[in-house]
C-alpha cells in the first residue's frame, strides 16, 4: 500500500519534471525558478483532482430522497353534514427536502467580474488587441481567422447506430430549413454586403443596421423568466466574420441567476450572428466585440 | 523624473486611445428588452421504466400540466419529440436545439418493492449550454405519486424561472349542486389542479366565502346553516370548527390576516354594512368603514397595513383603499360602473377585481401607484377571483363559451391562460392556500 | 291557528288586489322588461300547467296515484297552487340591477302588508333579499341585505313596529328561477315577505 503511494508521487514528480521545460518558456522564467514552485503546484494539482473525484463520486451516492411523510388521516366531523366521503387520501407534505446535491452546477460564474464596464469605452481590457492608432502595433491574432472554422460549439458526437436514421433525417430537415431560413432573412435584411472595400459605405449606418439585426436575432432567442423587470445582464461577444459565437463573457449580472442564464442562453442560441462579408467592414464593426444588454420591459 | 514622463506618457497614450475608439471604432452595444415569448420552451420526455410495473399515475404529464399552467412555460407535445431519453447520458443535445427547447427534462420510474415505494431520478438541462441545472431522486408511496409529481413540478419551475412553485398548495372552494329542495352546497378542499378533493362540510343552506389561514392549517367560511349567516372557522385536517360571527344582520366576507391574529369581515350589525376587523382571540369586532352605502368584501394588503374594499358610496361599486388604523378611505377605480371584489397582488402594488364592461364581468386591474386602471382581455369572471400564493397566477371561475363550471387561471400580466383539467358543475369562491413552508 | 288562518285570508286579499293590478299593467308593452310583474303573472300561469303535468308524470311512474285523484282533487290542487303563486306573488317585491329602490309599483302592495301589520302587533315578517346571480357574490349579499333593509324601511315609515320585521340576505345563492338570461334575472331580484 505504502509502497503504491511512493510509486503514485514518483510518477507524479517525474511528470512535473518533464513538464518544466514547457512552463519555463510559457512563463518566461528560467527552468530552475520553475523547479522551484513543482512540488508546491503538483500538491495543488493533486488537491484539485481529489476535490472533483470527490464532488463527483458523493453526487451519485448522495442524492437523497425527500422522504414523503405517511399522511394522517383527516377527519371532518362537522356539526350539520356528515362528511362521507371515501376517505381520500389526505395531502402529506413532501417534507423539506434535504437538497443534497454537490451539484456540479457550473454556473455562468459568478461575476466577480473585474472589469469596471462602462460601455462606450476605450476598454481597458488586456486581451483584445491593443487598439490600431497609436503604435506599430504588432496586431497578434483576431485578423487571419476568415476561415470558417468549425471552433467551439461542439455539435454532439457522430452518430453510430442505423436505427436513428429516421429521426436523424427529420433532424437534417430541420437544421437545414432552419438554416436556410436563417441565410433568406439575412438577406431579406440586405446583409450581403457586396462592396469589397469600405469606399463608399457609412460606418455608422452599417453598424446601426448591424446593431438592429443582431438586436433582432438575440430577441428571437431569448425567453424571459418571469419578474426581473428592470434588472440588466450585460454580456460581451466576440464573433467570427462567419457570424459564429467565437466566446461569450458575463460582464455584468443581473441578480437573478435565472436572468443571467437567459442571456447566455439566447446568445448561444442564436445559430448564426448576422455579419458583413466585407472583411474590412467586419473589423471595423465587431473585432472589439460588442456588448450586448438585456434588459425585460413590462 | 522618469515618473512624471511615465505620467505624461500614459495621458498621451490614453487621449490616444479615447480619440481612437470614439472616432473609428465605438464599440457596438445591443440592447434587447424583449424576448421570443413570455413562455420559456420545455420539453419534458416521458419517463423511463426501470421496473415492469407501471406507476398508477402518469407522473411527466401530471408535471407537464403543472408547468403549463404555470402560464410561464410552454410544453412540447411528446409527438413531436425526435428522441426519447430517459437520462442525461442518452441526450443528444441537438435533438432539442433544433426543435426550439430550451429546456429538457428527463427521468427514471424505478419500484422498490420492499419499501413499496415508487422512485424518480429526474434531470434538467439547459440546451444552448448543454448544462445540468438539477439532478434528484424524489420517492413517494403508489398513494403518493401525485404529490410527487408536484413536488418535481415544483423544483424544475424554481429552479429555470426563480419564483416559489405552486404545485403542491391547495384549493378551498364551494360547490351547489341540485335543484328546488335537493340542493346541497359543499365546502371542498383539492389540489391545485383539482384533483384529490375532500369535502369538509355539506348543507342544504349556502356556504360562502372560504379563505385560508396564514398557516394554511384551517379554513374561515360562511355558512347559513339554520337560515341565517354566521362565519365558522374550521381545521381542515381534524374538521374541528367554531362559531365565530354570528351577529344580527350580515356576517360575511371574511379575510384572514396575514399575521394570523385576525379578521376583516363585513357586518351590518350597527345598520349599514360596514367593514369591521376582529381579533381571533377576543372575537370583539371593531368597525373600520361608516357609510350608509354597501362597505363590504375587505382584503389585507400582503404587509396588513392597509386593506381594499367595495363600497358604493359613489353610486355603484368601485374599489376603496383604507389603512387599518384608520384614516379615510381612497377611492381607486373609476372607469364603467361596476367594479368589486378587490385582491392584491402579492407586492401589494396592484390590486385585482370584477370589472363590468359592455354587459360582461372581466377581471380589472388597477396599479396602486399610477392608478392606472386595465381589464386583463379575455378573462371572463364569473367569481370572485383568488391569487395564487407566489403571486404569478389569478384564480377565477369561468361559465362563458360553454365551460360550464370551469376554474381558470391567467398570468397577471394576462399573458396566458388555462383551464384546470377538472371541472365542479356549481363551482364557486375559490381561495388558494399560502405556500407551505 | 286561527292567526294563521286569518293571515292567509288577508294575503290571498293582497293577492287578488294584486292580480288586478297586474291585468290593468299587462295593457303595456311585452318588452318592458324591467316590469318584474308581468314577468310573474305570466310565470304564474305556465307554472299551473306544468304543475298538473307533474301529476301526471308521477301517475306514469306508480300507476297507483292517478287513478286515486277524482276530477275534484285534482281541480282543487291546482287550485291551491295558484292560490300559493299569488300569494308568493304578492308578497314579492323586485327590483333594478344594482338598484335596492323600491319601485313605484310596488307600493300599494307594501303599503297593504304594511296596513295589515300596522293592525296587528302580533305579526311578524322576515324580509328575505336576493339578487340575480350576476356581479361579485359578496357585494350581493350585501345589495341583498339593502334590498331586504330598504322595504324593512318603507314598512316602518308606515307605521309597522321594528320588532315586527326582521331581514336577511342570501344574496345571490336562491334564484327564484335557476337559469341565466335576463327574464329569470328580472324574477330573482327580488325581497320576499314571509309571515312567521
Amino acid at each position: 500500500m505504502k509502497g503504491d503511494w511512493q510509486r503514485i508521487i514518483q510518477a507524479a514528480g517525474a511528470l512535473g519534471d518533464r513538464a518544466v521545460p514547457l512552463w519555463s518558456r510559457l512563463l518566461g522564467m528560467d527552468e530552475a525558478g520553475v523547479r522551484e514552485w513543482k512540488w508546491p503546484v503538483l500538491g495543488s494539482v493533486g488537491l484539485h483532482l481529489l476535490i472533483v473525484i470527490l464532488a463527483v463520486a458523493s453526487w451519485s451516492w448522495r442524492t437523497q430522497e425527500p422522504q414523503f411523510q405517511q399522511p394522517q388521516a383527516v377527519q371532518a366531523r362537522v356539526v350539520v353534514a356528515q362528511t362521507q366521503e371515501p376517505e381520500p387520501d389526505p395531502k402529506p407534505e413532501p417534507e423539506p427536502e434535504p437538497e443534497p446535491e454537490p451539484e456540479p452546477e457550473p454556473e455562468p460564474e459568478p461575476e466577480p467580474e473585474p472589469e469596471p464596464e462602462p460601455e462606450p469605452e476605450p476598454e481597458p481590457e488586456p486581451e483584445p488587441e491593443p487598439e490600431p492608432e497609436p503604435e506599430p502595433e504588432p496586431e497578434p491574432e483576431p485578423e487571419p481567422e476568415p476561415k470558417p472554422e468549425p471552433e467551439p460549439e461542439p455539435e454532439s458526437e457522430p452518430d453510430t447506430d442505423e436505427q436513428r436514421t429516421e429521426r436523424e433525417k427529420r433532424l437534417e430537415q430541420l437544421a437545414q430549413q432552419a438554416q436556410t431560413q436563417a441565410k433568406e432573412d439575412q438577406q431579406e435584411e440586405g446583409v450581403d454586403v457586396e462592396a469589397s472595400s469600405m469606399d463608399g459605405i457609412n460606418i455608422a449606418d452599417e453598424r446601426r443596421r448591424f446593431n438592429t439585426l443582431i438586436q433582432q436575432e438575440v430577441q428571437n432567442n431569448w425567453y424571459i423568466p418571469p419578474g426581473n423587470e428592470d434588472r440588466v445582464v450585460r454580456l460581451r461577444l466576440e464573433l467570427l466574420p462567419t457570424g459564429e459565437l467565437r466566446s461569450v463573457e458575463l460582464v455584468e449580472g443581473s441578480g437573478s441567476q435565472q436572468l443571467d442564464e437567459s442571456a447566455l442562453s439566447a446568445v448561444r442560441r442564436v445559430d448564426s450572428f448576422p455579419t458583413p462579408d466585407d472583411s474590412a467592414l467586419f473589423n471595423e464593426l465587431f473585432r472589439g466585440g460588442i456588448t450586448v444588454e438585456f434588459s425585460p420591459q413590462e | 523624473m522618469i515618473l512624471i514622463r511615465n505620467r505624461a506618457g500614459q495621458v498621451l497614450l490614453l487621449i490616444c486611445l479615447l480619440l481612437a475608439t470614439s472616432v473609428g471604432h465605438a464599440e457596438m452595444v445591443v440592447r434587447v428588452t424583449e424576448g421570443a415569448d413570455r413562455r420559456m420552451p420545455m420539453a419534458v420526455v416521458p419517463f423511463g421504466s426501470s421496473h415492469s410495473r407501471d406507476a398508477p399515475e402518469d407522473l411527466d404529464g401530471i408535471i407537464r400540466d403543472d408547468l403549463t399552467m404555470s402560464g410561464d412555460l410552454k410544453m412540447l407535445e411528446p409527438s413531436e419529440m425526435l428522441s426519447l431519453p430517459a437520462s442525461g447520458d442518452d441526450i443528444h443535445f441537438r435533438d432539442w436545439r433544433v426543435l426550439g427547447q430550451q429546456f429538457v427534462l428527463v427521468g427514471d420510474v424505478d419500484f422498490d418493492a420492499e419499501r413499496n415505494r415508487y422512485i424518480l431520478s429526474y434531470e434538467l438541462f439547459d440546451v444552448s449550454q448543454q448544462e445540468r441545472l438539477l439532478g434528484s431522486r424524489a420517492s413517494a408511496a403508489p398513494s403518493e405519486l401525485r404529490t410527487l409529481a408536484h413536488h418535481v413540478s415544483n423544483r424544475i419551475y424554481e429552479r429555470v424561472t426563480g419564483v416559489p412553485g405552486i404545485f403542491n398548495t391547495r384549493l378551498a372552494f364551494v360547490t351547489r349542486t341540485g335543484s328546488g329542495n335537493d340542493v346541497e352546497y359543499r365546502l371542498k378542499v383539492s389540489d391545485v389542479d383539482g384533483r384529490r378533493d375532500q369535502v369538509l362540510l355539506r348543507s342544504s343552506e349556502p356556504i360562502l366565502s372560504p379563505d385560508w389561514s396564514p398557516d394554511r392549517k384551517e379554513l374561515v367560511y360562511v355558512s347559513f346553516e339554520g337560515g341565517r349567516p354566521a362565519v365558522y372557522r374550521q381545521v381542515v385536517s381534524s374538521g374541528e370548527r367554531r362559531r365565530i360571527a354570528g351577529f344580527k344582520g350580515l356576517n360575511s366576507a371574511p379575510d384572514w390576516s396575514p399575521d394570523g391574529e385576525s379578521l376583516l369581515l363585513t357586518l351590518s350589525k350597527d345598520g349599514s354594512a360596514d367593514i369591521y376587523r376582529m381579533a381571533l382571540d377576543t372575537l370583539e369586532p371593531r368597525r373600520l368603514t361608516r357609510h350608509y352605502a354597501i362597505n363590504t368584501e375587505p382584503s389585507w394588503s400582503p404587509n396588513g397595513e392597509r386593506f381594499a374594499f367595495t363600497s358604493d358610496r359613489s353610486g355603484n361599486p368601485q374599489i376603496y383603499i383604507q389603512s387599518v388604523s384608520g384614516g379615510d378611505p381612497e377611492r381607486l377605480t373609476f372607469e364603467g360602473k361596476y367594479s368589486a371584489h378587490p385582491i392584491f397582488g402579492p407586492d401589494g402594488e396592484e390590486i385585482f377585481y370584477i370589472h363590468r364592461a359592455d354587459g360582461r364581468f372581466l377581471l380589472g386591474a388597477v396599479d396602486l401607484e399610477t392608478g392606472e386602471e386595465r381589464v386583463l382581455a379575455g378573462s371572463e369572471i364569473d367569481e370572485a377571483p383568488a391569487m395564487a400564493p407566489n403571486g404569478r397566477l389569478v384564480l377565477y371561475v369561468t361559465n362563458a363559451g360553454g365551460r360550464k363550471g370551469a376554474l381558470e387561471v391567467t398570468t397577471v400580466d394576462g399573458s396566458a391562460r388555462f383551464t384546470l383539467p377538472v371541472r365542479h358543475d356549481g363551482i364557486r369562491d375559490p381561495a388558494w392556500s399560502p405556500l407551505s413552508e | 291557528m286561527t292567526d294563521l288562518l286569518k293571515n292567509r285570508v288577508l294575503i290571498l286579499g293582497f293577492a287578488l288586489l294584486f292580480v288586478a293590478g297586474c291585468s290593468s299593467t299587462a295593457t303595456e308593452p311585452e318588452g318592458s322588461g324591467s316590469d318584474g310583474m308581468s314577468d310573474a303573472d305570466t310565470e304564474q300561469q305556465s307554472d299551473s300547467d306544468s304543475g298538473s303535468s307533474d301529476a301526471y308524470g308521477a301517475g306514469d311512474d306508480s300507476g297507483v296515484s292517478e287513478e286515486a285523484m277524482t276530477e275534484a282533487e285534482r281541480a282543487q290542487k291546482s287550485m291551491q297552487q295558484a292560490k300559493e303563486k299569488a300569494m308568493k306573488a304578492a308578497s314579492t317585491i323586485y327590483f333594478d340591477f344594482d338598484s335596492a329602490e323600491i319601485q313605484r309599483a310596488s307600493r300599494s302592495i307594501l303599503e297593504a302588508h304594511a296596513a295589515y301589520l300596522a293592525e296587528d302587533g302580533n305579526a311578524s315578517v322576515v324580509l328575505e333579499g336576493h339578487t340575480d346571480e350576476r356581479g361579485s357574490r359578496e357585494y350581493n349579499m350585501a345589495l341583498g341585505e339593502r334590498r331586504a333593509e330598504s322595504v324593512a324601511r318603507f314598512l316602518r315609515v308606515n307605521d309597522v313596529s321594528a320588532d315586527q320585521i326582521e331581514t336577511v340576505s342570501y344574496g345571490e345563492e336562491q334564484p327564484a328561477v335557476d337559469e341565466s338570461n335576463e327574464e329569470a334575472w328580472a324574477e330573482n331580484r327580488r325581497v320576499e315577505i314571509n309571515y312567521e
